[in-house]
């Protein structure tokens, strides 16, 4: 067998994570099927942003599931190519698809209210996820759990333990959907931040992925004890792997933040800061509210 | 409840309950270790090791580091100072999910000390062993049930507490 028809036929086929997108996406279709057939859903929630969803979920598919995932255990750069999967593509794709309001729509009016309940301003939960996605809050989170998880020791700790890795995965995952919330709405709603302070948001954490990667990638020393014993495969050094992790964070990770960069410019030289989401928002308003729990 | 919240559940209480995919990763073992002709690397996975299945995942290279196709490898489970009997299986690459590697699932029952034994090749080849301890398998190991189950009877009282206060609604209701 060729390597890379080895490597292609290398699927983790995860039963944890097949069931969560099998339940993400069904969710998904089903309110979205509701909300179409009370002749809503065209208006509300166009077609693109069904296909962002669609894209978000297939991004976590091939990022946790495919060749890309097995061979984590034994490369950093896959490692890398997995993060940057999950927090610059799947992240910003699912919140783009608007899925709450759909998602929502999948329960009987009964589970909506009550769901609904949990998201009314004096509800506890409501306020926690209020303060989690302030800007400087959500950012601040996405940089610390990016710069710590990649301590040589934590990284360590989590490679081959499960619990661990999950843990790490579900972090990365978690302050990246809480990062990418104050320039896209998940409702398709408002977003936190206006065009101008969105640009200026995105800096920091670019800045991060950059620092972090010129320091994997300038240095003579592998740090990670798990590539270091790791079978080696293809020629790759643990240094050679640590190196290329770092470019790929360093360069292709400075390349993503371009497209959520250079969409905002566009959107604020437009300057239809009104047009382009409100009407969205007043339209979903109106027609969730008919079963949201009164004020 | 309707047919979503159901399907929910049910897919919620699959997440929980299904058991993680041992993939061929974990603990490095041996690293590249001459054995014969070949320098093999092993795996195990859990980590630490647990009662149950574990995984032994065994890469085969020449010198040159390339991957040796076709190469027998039979993994053998030798209990250490306790009563329990030795293990014998022949890894392949169908148990693989790492198609590089040839992986051997073994169902452990008794906790204690083992030693694992990677026989690879014929004449050619030879042995290379490791011990590693291996713990009773306990609910901590599975957290996700774990919380399942303090999670579950909260939930489903608080979902009952709901209904019998919803029944209680048009009751009153209708008093009025």
């Amino acid at each position: 067998m060729g390597d890379l028809k080895t490597f292609l036929l290398s699927w983790s086929l995860e039963p944890t994570v097949l069931i969560g997108l099998g339940l993400a996406a069904g969710l998904y279709v089903r309110g979205w099927r509701r909300l179409r057939s009370r002749g809503r859903g065209g208006r509300i929630l166009k077609p693109w942003r069904a296909w962002c969803y669609a894209g978000g979920l297939l991004t976590v598919f091939i990022a946790l599931v495919s060749p890309i995932g097995t061979f984590t255990s034994l490369f950093f750069f896959m490692h890398m190519i997995q993060h940057l999967l999950l927090i610059m593509i799947a992240a910003p794709l699912i919140w783009l698809g608007a899925p709450m309001l759909p998602t929502m729509w999948a329960f009987s009016r009964r589970t909506r209210r009550r769901i609904g309940g949990l998201f009314h301003e004096a509800h506890p939960v409501h306020r926690l996820f209020h303060f989690l996605t302030r800007p400087e809050i959500a950012l601040a989170l996405f940089i610390l759990v990016l710069a710590g998880w990649h301590h040589p020791a934590l990284y360590d700790a989590a490679q081959g333990r499960t619990v661990v890795h999950d843990l790490e995965h579900a972090l990365f995952f978690g302050t990246a959907l809480l990062f990418w919330w104050p320039v896209i709405h998940p409702t398709g709603g408002k977003r936190r931040l206006p065009y101008g302070a969105g640009i200026l948001y995105l800096f920091p954490a670019k800045m991060a992925g950059f620092v972090l990667g010129a320091a994997l990638t300038l240095t003579d020393t592998p740090y990670y004890r798990t590539y270091i014993e790791a079978p080696r495969l293809w020629g790759i050094s643990a240094l050679g792997d640590q190196q290329l992790g770092g470019l790929i964070m360093w360069v292709v990770g400075g390349l993503l933040f371009i497209v959520p960069l250079l969409a905002l410019v566009l959107m604020m030289m437009r300057q239809d800061e009104g047009d382009v989401w409100v009407p969205e928002v007043v339209r979903a308003r109106e027609a969730a509210l008919v079963d949201a729990p009164s004020a | 409840m309707s047919g979503a919240s159901r399907g929910t559940g049910a897919a919620l209480l699959l997440l929980l309950l299904a058991t993680p995919l041992l993939a061929n990763g974990g603990t490095v073992r041996i690293s590249r270790e001459p054995v014969g002709r070949y320098l093999i690397s092993v795996m195990s996975s859990p980590t630490p090791l647990r009662t149950g299945e574990v995984d032994i995942s065994v890469l085969v290279q020449d010198s040159a580091q390339e991957v040796v196709p076709g190469v027998a490898v039979v993994v053998e489970a030798v209990p250490l100072n306790m009563l329990a009997d030795t293990v014998r299986h022949g890894a392949t690459r169908q148990q693989a999910t790492n198609k590089f590697f040839l992986a051997a699932k073994f169902d452990l029952e008794t906790p204690g000390d083992w030693e694992f034994r990677v026989h690879v090749g014929e004449k050619d080849g030879g042995t290379a062993s490791f011990q590693a301890t291996v713990t009773e398998a306990s609910l901590l190991d599975r957290p996700y049930l774990l919380a399942a189950l303090i999670l579950l009877p909260l939930l489903l009282g608080g979902w009952l507490l709901g209904r019998r206060e919803e029944a209680r609604e048009p009751a009153a209701a209708r008093r009025r």
